[in-house]
């Protein structure tokens, strides 16, 4: 039985006097114990209110309708009610969001926020919650962990920031991450830093991770199985390796044709042997992705 | 024969801090440009990669004297710009244009595009009567694929690619000789970054523009560019062919910047060894000595590299420069890399010192990245 | 290509122009927004209602505002005023006057009083504010240093408590209706500088400025072209809250003495003054001026907070 079974989840936005909006149109996917599930599209297509939608965090309001099934273990995340969900969410699902700067209360010390998740989850007061926030820091590679938890946010670089927000989301050893974008708002080599503090979390705690992203190399470099979406829905899922190798849906294969390498360069370069024998070059040009728009939910918006 | 079109020498750009509050005291500067040389070729794209925070926009900024430059020379086809005076600079403006990052915030939101066109064209005296601009405007209309009832459309009426389209045609519309393309693709998406792209190398192709492309994503700079340089800390640290670069980096920041990029090849991932840098990059205030990258460098020497600042010089081939004082042994892998403490970096002028363990230190051996 | 799709394209193309002929500028947009907002739609039937009134208002009145009939016709005693009645609607005032008539009356004073000393307020302090606002964003060094003075000077004006400076420039001009619509103006100009200032500098700072600097527009053309119109949003919303304001504070002044001097002209201020005395047997001879401005006042803040939405960019789509 998967961790986590995603099956038909739909969420669509009304609003009086304009077009309903469905913003995710019948999404399944699973997720096993200790996998690396991506979740890939570009902007607008339905992958972050996939996940605000599975943490209960979407606006509860007229207008705002969850359909479908997320089981996880024995409760539906859909349907639960909100007090077994704030339980859930921090304990046994836990998530990252892109900007850790507004994702952190800007007023309160690192130390304090991290803290107060030790004491709601697990019981932790005092000394001894403090011991382990820093024990935390000190996983996520912060350096100097004691002094910067009497720090507040905007004191730390935007990777430090991130690491906090992950030693947060994992202080409870959650059984699943989600993580929303979590290196876009970071610079290449800071990106390479969290990725590799993600897979090393991911390795040594047997976490599930969802790895929501719009970077087709991150997803090359870490997930197990990647589901593509368009449009609010999944149009290709497959393992990491055939999905790259032969991409079967032609959204798939032009996202991955319109991306400019790092190992194509301008005009005709010459192939270098050591960036491996993968796919062809695309020569001169950057390819275009063909047109596919018959249910393009950008348009209506 | 290539002809050199802009020639930049020791350029720097350097910004006060500013404290206090009855009278404003400056108690530092910010480092933003410090020292930087680089020429550019008729006809030819220059690329200019580095991290948030290396100076590369400001570079960009002050080479159109956009940004007042603190100190060196920035000659632009045989004339002098930095001392320029004002009225000659405006003209002058005609031949060198911008594109902008952030298609919305820099087009004025209150004007068509049709006024946003033609206002470069009245503020140079081009075009003459009106019937003639309107036909400048539209054959740069169509040089950039929008359709001709454009015109009379305000900007937050197109989707993003289109309006970096219509950004695109307010540079060319003046027929400059010079772009500077600051990160002109990255608030896009994929799928359109790579038609913004393809748009900008055919309008070279067809004008004969000569571009500076700054960006931060390696695979756009390397996708466009002729000439690449690397620039960290206010400083280019690497420079070289397109080709040449991305097959062979040479500065130990140039590797690692090159191996954290992922690739969308599981294949290539997979194998692909990573060099991860310790930490953040250290405040422009109050730079590292010696060489601005000895405190991150996995490859750092205790001699040199601490007190005595490189310069670019020449390696190899001969176009291809680098600042490094042991480029030579750690490419023949007579110097190994070796674990790196994160140092603490502190924002502001005074940075204060601390230090503390990264756990991931880095274990690969020398030998070729990527 | 045959000449016939040539023509079939061409005409296509036409029609599409013609089609497209016009995009929605931004002032359009925030119009319609404006007309979607049902607190918009109540302010401006307030004020359109208020207006009405102040145009036709004394064609409407039953009577004459200054005929003193109640003291003619010996219905007005000392301590004892009537209230409404069938004749009257909202009684007698304190001399004897219909109190309905001079509502309806009193309603123009009242505007006229709003309006222009809003206008005084905005145009003064629009200049200052644009003049200091475009040198800070564009005037380099001594661009900055006008700017310093300029706004010193407005903030030694804030500082000033906006009653006392009221009061101090009635005292200075004498007690008299434009006096009153000077000393509230006066009183806005720092509002109004520091909003335009400060929007002009915080527009120049953006993108499209440097955009255009880099085309080659001249400095001054940039200021009036591309960054005031840009900082006008802030300045218009400020100006419909600061008429309700306006209202307020001149019948404070009217109140205190410092308005016109010839009290039979009706204004709502003066009413209000007027019915001070007479709070305990009869006060809805203040109740009714008082509830006239707070309605006013609302229809300009509800039209005011309107506008604020419409305008405000982070509510673009």
């Amino acid at each position: 039985m998967p961790l986590l079974d995603v099956k038909d989840l739909s969420v669509t936005f009304a609003r009086r006097g304009q077009r309903t909006v469905r913003a995710v149109d019948g999404v399944s996917f699973s997720v096993e114990a200790g996998e690396v599930v991506g979740l890939v599209g570009e902007s607008g297509c339905g992958k972050s209110v996939t996940s605000l939608a599975l943490m209960g965090l979407l606006p509860k309001q007229r207008g705002v309708t969850v359909g479908g099934s997320a089981m996880f273990g024995d409760t539906d995340l859909l349907k639960t009610d909100e007090r077994t969900m704030r339980d859930i969410r921090g304990r046994d699902v836990a998530m990252i969001f892109q900007d850790p700067l507004s994702s952190l209360n800007p007023v309160v010390p690192i130390g304090v926020q991290v803290t107060e998740v030790l004491a709601r989850h697990r019981g932790l007061t005092g000394a001894k919650a403090t011991a382990e926030a820093a024990d935390l820091l000190n996983r996520v590679g912060i350096p100097d962990p004691t002094r910067r938890l009497k720090e507040y946010p905007h004191q730390l670089s935007g990777g430090m920031r991130q690491r906090a927000l992950i030693a947060m989301a994992v202080a409870c050893a959650p059984k699943l991450l989600i993580a929303d974008e979590p290196t876009t708002a970071l610079d290449v080599t800071i990106q390479a830093q969290i990725l590799e503090l993600l897979r090393d979390l991911v390795r040594d705690s047997g976490t599930a991770l969802v790895m929501i992203t719009h970077d087709l190399g991150v997803v090359a470099g870490m997930c197990d199985t990647v589901n593509v979406l368009y449009a609010g829905r999944v149009v290709e899922s497959a393992r990491r390796k055939p999905l790259f190798a032969e991409p079967r849906h032609p959204y798939t294969t032009g996202l991955l044709g319109s991306v400019p390498r790092l190992d194509s360069g301008k005009g005709a370069a010459a192939r270098d042997p050591r960036f491996g024998a993968g796919r062809p070059a695309v020569a001169g040009r950057v390819r275009v992705r063909p047109a596919l728009r018959p249910p393009c939910r950008r348009l209506c918006r | 024969m290539t002809e050199t079109l802009v020639e930049v020498d020791d350029l720097k750009v350097h910004f006060p801090i500013k404290r206090g509050v009855f009278l404003d005291r400056v108690v530092g500067h910010v480092k933003a440009v410090d020292g930087v040389d680089l020429r550019i070729n008729k006809g030819e794209t220059y690329g200019l990669v580095g991290e948030s925070g290396c100076g590369k926009s400001t570079l960009g900024r002050a080479l159109l004297q956009l940004t007042p430059p603190t100190g060196g020379r920035v000659n632009f086809d045989g004339t002098e710009l930095t001392t320029l005076p004002p009225k000659q600079l405006r003209s002058m403006r005609r031949r060198m244009q911008m594109i902008f990052q952030d298609p919305m915030s820099s087009l004025d939101p209150r004007q068509n595009v049709e006024s946003i066109l033609t206002e470069g064209l009245q503020a140079h005296g081009l075009g003459g009567s009106r019937a003639e601009r309107r036909k400048i405007i539209s054959k740069s209309l169509d040089a950039v694929g929008l359709p001709q009832w454009a015109l009379s459309r305000y900007p937050h009426e197109f989707s993003g690619g289109q309006r970096q389209r219509i950004g695109i045609a307010r540079a060319v519309v003046l027929n400059p000789d010079l772009i500077v393309a600051d990160e002109p693709v990255s608030a896009l998406d994929v799928s359109i970054q790579a038609q913004v792209i393809n748009l900008l190398e055919e309008l070279q192709e067809e004008l004969g523009l000569t571009y500076l492309v700054i960006a931060h994503d390696l695979a756009v700079v390397r996708h466009i560019s002729d000439t690449v340089g690397v620039m960290y800390l206010g400083a280019l640290v690497e420079e070289a062919p397109s080709d040449d670069l991305y097959r062979q980096p040479l500065h130990p920041y140039t590797r690692a910047l090159m191996s954290a990029v992922p690739v969308p090849d599981p294949e290539v991932e997979d194998r692909r060894e990573r060099i991860l840098l310790a930490g953040d990059l250290p405040s422009p205030a109050n730079p590292p000595s010696g060489c601005r990258f000895h405190t991150r460098c996995p490859w750092a020497q205790p001699t040199k590299c601490r007190d005595e600042r490189p310069g670019l010089r020449i390696i190899g081939t001969g176009t291809h420069k680098v600042a490094c004082h042991w480029a030579e042994q750690i490419e023949s892998g007579e110097i190994r890399p070796h674990a790196v403490k994160a140092e603490v970096v502190a924002d502001g002028a005074g940075a204060k010192e601390a230090h503390g363990a990264l756990h991931n230190a880095i274990e690969s051996p020398g030998g070729p990245v990527i | 290509m045959s000449t016939k799709t040539d023509k079939i394209d061409a005409l296509g193309e036409l029609s599409a122009v013609k089609q497209d002929e016009h995009g929605v500028s931004l002032w359009t947009e925030a119009f319609r927004r404006v007309r979607r907002n049902p607190s918009a739609l109540v302010g401006m039937a307030i004020l359109v209602l208020f207006v009405l009134v102040a145009i036709i208002g004394p064609l409407l009145a039953p009577y004459s505002p200054t005929d003193t009939m109640g003291i003619r016709e010996g219905v007005i005693r000392p301590g004892s005023i009537p209230g409404p009645s069938a004749e009257h609607w909202l009684g007698y005032d304190h001399q004897g006057r219909d109190q309905f008539s001079r509502l309806l009356v009193g309603a123009r004073q009242t505007l006229l009083v709003g309006i222009v000393s809003t206008l005084i307020g905005l145009t003064v302090g629009a200049l200052i504010g644009g003049v200091a606002g475009a040198a800070a964003g564009l005037g380099g060094r001594v661009g900055r240093a006008v700017d310093s003075v300029l706004m010193r000077i407005v903030d030694m004006l804030l500082a000033l408590p906006s009653l006392l400076l009221a009061v101090s420039i009635a005292a200075l001009l004498g007690a008299s209706l434009t006096t009153v619509m000077i000393a509230v103006g006066v009183v806005s100009v720092p509002v109004f500088a520091r909003l335009l200032r400060g929007a002009m500098v915080a527009q120049s700072g953006g993108d499209y400025v440097l955009a255009a600097t880099s085309l080659g527009v001249k400095r001054s053309r940039i200021a009036l072209t591309h960054i005031l119109p840009n900082s006008l949003a802030p300045v218009i919303v400020q100006a419909t809250l600061t008429l309700a304001t306006a209202i307020i504070e001149a019948a404070a002044l009217s109140f205190l003495g410092l308005g016109n001097p010839d009290t039979s002209t009706p204004e709502w201020g003066l009413m209000l003054a007027d019915a001070q005395p007479y709070l305990d047997g009869r006060p809805g001879l203040a109740i009714f001026p008082a509830v006239g401005i707070i309605i006013t006042a609302l229809g300009f803040t509800l039209l005011g907070e309107a506008l604020r939405e419409a305008l405000d960019p982070k509510l673009r789509k």
